[in-house]
């Protein structure tokens, strides 16, 4: 019987992760695709702050990335960070990728939240 | 590297865990659901391991959740007969007072060489020989033999022996085994004063085993 309330004690844990962790990836999704929107925002109205607003979008995933590890691939993160990390220079020389390369990563973000969600079709 | 060195130690110790949670059954005869369990997880625990991309989540907590519906499901055979007769199957006979029961012998896709293998290991060359031969739901073949064919015994001679347990080993390696000594109601006075009586100190002892009776067998240790 012991054994049978520790198995339901792990199982009811392992659900709990599951979900704070489908909750965190949820917020911290938001989050950065709101930063990301300001950011397309202020290069399209030509404001000062972009080159600010890439720098908080970056240190914001530095520290994300850390927690969002546990759960997903780190090669799909890794390839996240690098067009993150790309965006600095490609404002500084005005890229034309500018903008694409934000809702690039906006899209791959998306997709990790997803891979993530027990859909229909990612479950069977 | 050392990614890949630290999780094999961390999922040994949960795998360790996994088993030891699943009891001694899993350690005995695999019954269909355990060998499925133990499959699946040897399988799973090489992955975060070969690929450090994987994040080691996404290892343990399959082991985890394999591990507790394994528990759980053994819970509900331990409780209903007809749900363990649908996870675990039923035991089939086979050969009947020496008559195979090829109709069934064919149901479980069993050959002339399993069956004979099988009847050889339990010391059985006949089927003549053979009363009872069941299939257990291990895949395990368990043979009664015709009684005039089965070993002698003391009943059959009219021999009448107390019943006595087997000698337990109260030292093993130089360290006294307490459980044994308690349990054969013997105590380290006795035992000090056996070694003293052979003149061998406990740490000298590689073993030594005792019953009942206080009857005790010693073996030194020859290389220290």
């Amino acid at each position: 019987m012991k054994r049978m309330a520790l198995c339901i004690g792990i199982f009811l844990s392992i659900i709990s992760v599951s979900l704070i962790s489908l909750y965190v990836l949820h917020k911290n999704n938001t989050k950065i695709i709101t930063m990301l929107d300001n950011v397309i925002e202020s290069y399209q109205n030509g404001s000062d702050d972009v080159g600010d607003k890439v720098d908080k979008l970056e240190k914001y995933w530095e520290d994300y990335y850390i927690h969002i590890s546990f759960v997903t691939r780190s090669n799909t993160l890794d390839d996240i960070s690098y067009s993150v990390d790309k965006l600095r220079p490609m404002y500084e020389q005005g890229s034309d990728e500018f903008v694409p390369e934000c809702e690039s990563i906006k899209y791959r973000v998306k997709r990790v939240y997803d891979s993530q969600f027990p859909h229909f079709y990612s479950v069977f | 590297m050392l990614i890949v060195f630290f999780r094999a130690i961390i999922l040994y110790i949960i795998i360790i865990f996994s088993i030891r949670l699943m009891g001694k059954r899993q350690l005995g005869e695999l019954q269909p659901s355990e060998l499925v369990v133990t499959i699946l997880m040897s399988n799973i625990a090489t992955l975060p391991i070969e690929d450090i991309n994987i994040p080691m989540l996404m290892g343990v907590i399959p082991i985890f959740t394999l591990v507790c519906l394994d528990v759980g499901l053994s819970y509900l055979t331990m409780k209903s007969r007809r749900f363990r007769k649908v996870v675990s199957g039923s035991p089939k006979i086979i050969i009947t007072n020496g008559k195979i029961d090829q109709k069934q012998m064919k149901k479980l896709r069993f050959t002339i060489d399993d069956l004979m293998e099988s009847l050889r290991s339990e010391q059985v060359f006949d089927i003549a020989e053979v009363q009872l031969a069941v299939v257990e739901t291990t895949g395990k073949i368990t043979v009664y033999q015709k009684p005039e064919k089965q070993p002698c015994n003391c009943e059959d001679m009219g021999i009448t022996k107390p019943a006595t347990n087997p000698p337990q080993l109260i030292v093993d390696d130089g360290e006294i085994v307490e459980n044994a000594l308690s349990y054969l109601s013997l105590d380290k006075k006795w035992l000090e004063s056996a070694l003293k009586k052979e003149k061998c100190k406990l740490d000298d002892v590689f073993l030594m085993t005792a019953d009942e009776d206080k009857k005790y067998k010693l073996v030194r240790r020859e290389v220290k």
